[in-house]
């Protein structure tokens, strides 16, 4: 027995209408304690054990136990209960509609469908009145789209013997591998003097100049030319440049902010080894250069080890409802997985088709989103017994 | 101290107490309006034709006349009433003190100590009794620290037959040209996406980056090499820069405001000409590189002409004083100069020794003051006569 795509569209778009944008994207936001609440209450008369779990003030992960029979393996769903904002489209973000096989909405892919799939799968499992061995968990976190603070949290206290994370994808592949990342500032130093004193002034931009320009040769010498099969180039551009005071004056400093990608095998570390080799050829040019570079924030990449299960099981049962096999795949964005697969989980990703992510007009698959729910329920019941 | 010193230390004293810092430089400042009344009551026992000629409201050009007897060579000396800020030394800026030498404050220098300079050449002329055939005029500009609006307002109603500009260059020098210069902003338009979408976004900063690494070497291997005699190395500096939004999204655009030079023969447009150059040598190893540049203000170079009379006499006069040869030369710094000179007036800009302008501490020489003094004096008798 299927999952009807009617009791897919109705669930994700009760969840769409609750607004749970993230506040420490932007302030004053609600953010998720409404949503979980609502979760919750929809998980409990299924039978299944209920957490609402504190991670920062007024914000919970939603936590749900089905639990097994004893001595199978435990098998975690998790996807993340936050949107970003909605400034450009607030006249119908939290308004879902169905046109054709898309429901458009906030979060109606990323990341409610997650919640969606993972929600309708226990049920239908529960429906069946399957006997599991291993435990099902469902980790309905905070904060994806802030610092993580409810995966970190989760994967503090929690072990499950593996962990299928929905937050973007599509059915033709499960994701075992993304890139990290890091947020660097990077600082030039020069020294402020008027315009008519160049024996004097040090501009601080004309060094950044130098910095940038080699960053970019960096890119397209070495990230461009040498993708990583599953996870694509390295991720790198500029985010926000300032400096100096006005147009008469030696601009005394000046601050740069990027973003750039860590590779598996890498961690931040080596792009700020690049950075520091940059500085030091700059500085034979400008003798009188200073620059330093500060990381904001970083993550690791991806590397998901001992899926291999659940990768059986997962991928025949995405092949058995689509007709093809799905092909494992990388990612140049980084996801909460990578911290399921830091703290030793065995971790793969999957979801359903999507676009408009994080922009207006954001929209799901619903006939992709119909046919996870069976897929998950399908993977639980052969994983768990 | 002879007594020449003591006099023009005691009316310089004066004149720096009276705050007269530039409106347009530092919103909410005085403006020129009081320094202004008290040299018109200082001024008015001597018997000139005073008038103060309103710019804008409350800032006035003063404009002394000493008529002649008709039929000789008219003579404007010229100085300026406004001051830059003084943020940086609040405690002592408008409280002179006197060095050894120098004499410290406000404006000693740029250019307070050249208006009683001139207050006191021209009462010493009166007190004579000479009968001049030509007239002495004495014109004290606002503004020249922000658009020089009092210099433009005078030239448009008045045609001395000569113009002396003060400024503090030291009296070893006679400026018989200076370097023009803009501010201009260079605009570079790029595409917004997120970091994950490389086929998508356009790296507004990179793209400024290559523009700004060019304007480098356009400054090394053209202006640095082809220093003009007098005017030294075109100046070429950055001024301020900001661009993107924040980390994680390819930033959209990127603005840098520059001040960049001319030597006498070159306008602007030879400016914009080299940079929409820059331009078209990006566009070809970017080809989706967009940008734009516009004037935010622009000034012309200095060059003297049908000085050569006064020069002579001038000289002489300078010598006497100092006992060194004067040499005629240029500036790398803009000032109201350009604009007599532009208007059709044979100019010379020279001035007293000075230092820390635009800075703390600014102070002016006393005895090159005192010898400036009789300088003015003994170079109208001999032009006017």
């Amino acid at each position: 027995m299927s999952t009807k795509s009617e009791d897919v569209i109705q669930l994700d778009s009760e969840l769409v209408k609750i607004d749970s944008s993230n506040p420490w994207l932007i302030p004053g936001s609600p953010g998720e304690s409404k949503i979980a609440t609502y979760i919750a209450n929809w998980l409990r008369p299924l039978g299944l054990e209920v957490r609402l779990e504190e991670v920062e003030p007024g914000r919970n992960n939603m936590i749900a136990i089905l639990k097994g029979t004893g001595g199978g393996k435990s098998l975690c769903l998790s996807a993340h209960l936050d949107t970003v904002g909605y400034a450009l489209w607030k006249d119908r973000a939290l308004q879902p509609r169905v046109e054709g096989d898309r429901l458009y909405g906030l979060g109606a892919d990323d990341d409610k469908a997650g919640c969606t799939a993972a929600m309708l799968a226990v049920k239908s499992v529960v429906e069946k009145k399957i006997r599991l061995k291993g435990d099902v968990w469902i980790a309905l976190v905070i904060d994806e789209e802030g610092t993580s603070s409810g995966s970190m949290a989760f994967v503090k206290k929690y072990k499950p013997d593996a962990a299928i994370v929905m937050d973007g994808g599509s059915l033709k592949k499960i994701t075992v591998n993304s890139q990290g990342f890091g947020w660097l500032d990077i600082i030039v130093e020069g020294k402020a003097a008027h315009g008519c004193a160049p024996e004097i002034g040090i501009d601080a931009i004309v060094h950044m100049a130098e910095v940038i320009t080699r960053l970019h040769k960096l890119d397209e010498t070495k990230f461009v030319p040498n993708p990583h099969p599953l996870n694509g180039r390295t991720v790198f551009h500029t985010g926000t440049i300032s400096g100096g005071t006005d147009y008469a004056t030696y601009p005394d400093i000046c601050k740069l902010g990027i973003e750039i990608g860590t590779q598996p095998g890498e961690t931040i570390q080596n792009r700020v080894d690049e950075i520091e080799r940059i500085f030091e050829e700059v500085k034979q040019i400008h003798p009188d250069f200073k620059g330093r570079v500060e990381v904001n924030l970083a993550r690791n990449p991806f590397e998901p080890k001992g899926y291999e299960d659940l990768w059986k099981i997962l991928a025949s049962e995405v092949e058995k409802r689509t007709g093809k096999p799905p092909e494992p795949d990388g990612a140049n964005g980084w996801g909460d997985a990578a911290l399921f697969a830091e703290a030793g989980i065995p971790t793969v990703g999957i979801s359903a088709a999507g676009a408009n992510f994080h922009a207006p007009n954001e929209w799901v698959s619903i006939s992709e989103l119909t046919l996870l729910v069976d897929i998950i329920a399908s993977t639980i019941t052969s994983f768990c017994a | 101290m002879p007594a020449e010193s003591e006099e023009i230390i005691e009316l310089l004293k004066n004149q720096v107490q009276i705050d007269s810092s530039n409106p347009w430089l530092i919103p909410g400042s005085t403006g020129e309006g009081k320094l202004g009344e008290f040299i018109n009551d200082w001024l008015t026992p001597l018997g000139m034709d005073i008038t103060l000629e309103e710019v804008e409201p409350t800032r006035r050009n003063l404009i002394a006349k000493l008529k002649g007897t008709g039929g000789g060579k008219s003579l404007c000396l010229n100085a300026h009433l406004d001051t830059v800020g003084y943020t940086l030394w609040k405690d002592r800026a408008l409280k002179p003190i006197v060095q050894g030498d120098h004499l410290i404050g406000l404006g000693s220098a740029d250019d307070k100590g050249h208006c009683a300079a001139v207050m006191l050449a021209l009462k010493s002329i009166i007190e004579s009794n000479v009968r001049l055939r030509g007239d002495i005029w004495i014109v004290l500009t606002i503004d020249e620290e922000g658009t020089s609006i009092g210099t433009m307002h005078y030239v448009k109603s008045y045609q001395p037959d000569a113009v002396i500009v003060f400024e503090p260059v030291g009296l070893s020098n006679i400026i018989i040209t200076h370097q023009g210069f803009g501010w201009l902003d260079l605009i570079v338009k790029g595409r917004a996406a997120h970091g994950c979408a490389p086929e998508i976004g356009i790296d507004a900063i990179v793209h400024m980056a290559e523009v700004i690494k060019r304007l480098h070497e356009l400054d090394q291997s053209k202006y640095t090499p082809t220093r003009h005699p007098l005017n030294g190395k075109t100046v070429f500096h950055t001024g301020t820069i900001s661009g993107g939004t924040d980390y994680a999204t390819y930033p959209g655009s990127c603005c840098l405001g520059i001040e960049i030079g001319t030597q006498p023969g070159e306008t602007i447009e030879d400016r914009l000409a080299e940079i929409r150059s820059i331009y078209e040598d990006v566009k070809r190893s970017h080809p989706n590189f967009e940008a734009d540049v516009e004037i935010r203000l622009a000034r012309n170079p200095f060059e003297a002409t049908g000085h050569e009379v006064l020069l002579q006499i001038l000289s002489a006069e300078v010598e006497k004083e100092t006992h060194q040869p004067v040499k005629p030369a240029g500036a790398n710094v803009w000032a109201d100069a350009a604009l007599f000179q532009e208007a059709g007036i044979p100019t010379l800009m020279m001035g007293a020794q000075g230092a820390n302008f635009h800075a703390p501490d600014e102070w002016v020489s006393i005895p090159e003051l005192t010898k400036l003094v009789r300088i003015k004096k003994n170079t109208a008798l001999t032009f006017c006569a």
